[in-house]
């Protein structure tokens, strides 16, 4: 083994100061490679040594007292882990494509553009993933658990809406919640269609999402007296969603035009779904 | 080398267990156990504490949010590096133009196992060193130093092969000891036996 071998296999080992005895007996005999092997544990040692600046904490003690101060949910029975391990960052992966060109420096900003901007894609991508547990959530069961998160204007009210859910104790109180965020997905439509009409897709889906997937099977939950009583108000925000999504589309850039078509569009099939339900036209 | 204890095995598969049950308290537990590592490896990955510390939160979020799809049995430390890593690639061209450089600083004293201590300016060199190697080879080198990685838990964080994992740290150790042997080595070396 020449020098230059010796070297390449000790950058290439997990662990540079395990070496293997060919490896050791060349080092005893070689002053050169053993100077060099030298540094190379010491830098090795020199990069883990390196210190980061050190953070005031405050984010993770939020993190820490939101999990912690949260009630815990005790389940009724062990929850069903699904085989990949890679899920969440394939789905992350997804969520990021439907999000993608975050943030522009060259786009000049009000300060809620700026808000915005801060947002997105991270206050998306997490939103819409949260939303995504929520309304597998809703379909699994009403009483799985669910949490509370970090303090991005959009996500926080995604991560209210999963603590709400957590602590309705009706099918009403839980559609009372869904409407809600139902509403502020449809309100930060309204907002982002100006400034970031990229990302707009991935809010369509978000709204679908949380009508389709959570909000019309929690109606079809009720049974015909609370159908009655709790829905009329939903199918008239439905429909005031339905026309103000219908309203902006006409008047933003063409890539938030459709995306809010989207959103009219899902509101409009959720207002139907909604008025057979209280009509007993539909189970 | 690493700075970081491992936790029990069993320990923490009943913490996953746990948060996957629906206990909030669990989940903080993890929280708090992989936060500053996390952190640490996102400072050295993005060179802006700020942006690190919004990727952190944002790591346990996500992962919150996928914690019933954790397969027991897998490596939570991985799987939330790769989810912080994800982040990380999505935002990566605004931390370029946001950047703010972050002044490596060494530990006071950091451990030698050769027994002699490098100089201050040394130290100094060898991180700023780091700091210049492209954000993929420092990642997976950091991550096998820091962490104690496997290249196949390097791999499964960064998206790639097991074989471009041991690439990426190999390339970087020989991009640092290129830059720094010159400095480190004693000024006359023996001739290189063949």
């Amino acid at each position: 083994m020449n020098c230059s071998s010796l070297r390449s296999r000790l950058l290439a080992l997990p662990d540079p100061t395990a070496v293997s005895d060919s490896v050791a007996a060349h080092l005893e005999s070689c002053a050169s490679c053993q100077a060099w092997h030298r540094v190379l544990v010491q830098v090795e040692y020199a990069v883990a040594s390196v210190t980061v600046p050190r953070s005031d904490g405050k984010k993770k003690r939020e993190v820490l007292a939101q999990f912690r101060t949260a009630k815990a949910n005790k389940p009724k029975s062990k929850p069903a882990v699904s085989p990949q391990i890679t899920s969440t960052p394939v789905i992350a992966e997804k969520a990021v494509k439907k999000s993608k060109s975050p943030v522009s420096p060259a786009i000049p900003r009000t300060p809620l553009g700026e808000r915005l901007a801060r947002m997105w894609p991270m206050g998306l991508v997490a939103a819409a993933l949260l939303v995504g547990a929520l309304a597998w959530s809703i379909k699994k069961s009403p009483e799985t658990a669910m949490a509370k998160a970090p303090s991005d204007p959009m996500l926080k009210e995604v991560v209210a809406a999963k603590i709400d859910l957590d602590r309705a104790h009706t099918g009403a109180d839980r559609i009372k919640v869904l409407a809600k965020l139902a509403d502020t997905i449809h309100e930060e439509a309204r907002t982002l269609s100006k400034v970031t009409p990229d990302e707009m897709n991935s809010l369509a889906a978000m709204y679908r999402k949380v009508v389709e997937e959570a909000l019309i099977p929690q109606a079809r939950s009720l049974n015909a007296d609370e159908r009655k009583a709790t829905l009329p108000a939903y199918v008239q925000r439905l429909a005031e969603a339905q026309q103000l999504a219908n309203r902006l589309a006409g008047e933003s850039p063409a890539a938030s035009g459709r995306a809010l078509s989207e959103i009219a569009e899902v509101a409009e099939a959720g207002r139907i779904e909604l008025a057979k339900l209280i009509q007993g036209r539909a189970s | 080398m690493s700075n970081h204890p491992e936790p029990p095995i069993g320990d923490e598969a009943d913490l996953i267990r746990s948060a996957q049950a629906g206990d909030r308290s669990a989940f903080a537990t993890i929280v708090d156990r992989y936060w500053e590592r996390l952190y640490r490896w996102l400072c050295r990955l993005t060179r802006d504490a700020s942006t690190a510390e919004d990727i952190t939160q944002e790591t346990f979020l996500k992962a919150f949010a996928a914690i019933q799809r954790f397969q027991a049995g897998s490596n939570l430390k991985a799987w939330l590096f790769r989810i912080a890593h994800n982040s990380f690639v999505n935002q990566r061209r605004a931390i370029k133009n946001n950047r703010k450089p972050l002044v490596p600083e060494i530990a006071e004293d950091p451990k030698n196992p050769v027994g002699e201590a490098l100089t201050k300016e040394a130290m100094l060199l060898i991180a700023e060193a780091v700091a210049k190697l492209p954000s993929d080879f420092r990642g997976a080198l950091v991550l096998r130093i820091d962490e104690r990685l496997s290249f196949r838990d390097i791999a499964e964080v960064m998206g790639i092969t097991e074989e471009t994992a041991r690439w990426r740290v190999f390339k970087a150790r020989q991009k640092l000891m290129g830059l720094l042997s010159p400095d480190l080595l004693p000024a006359k070396n023996e001739p290189m036996s063949s």
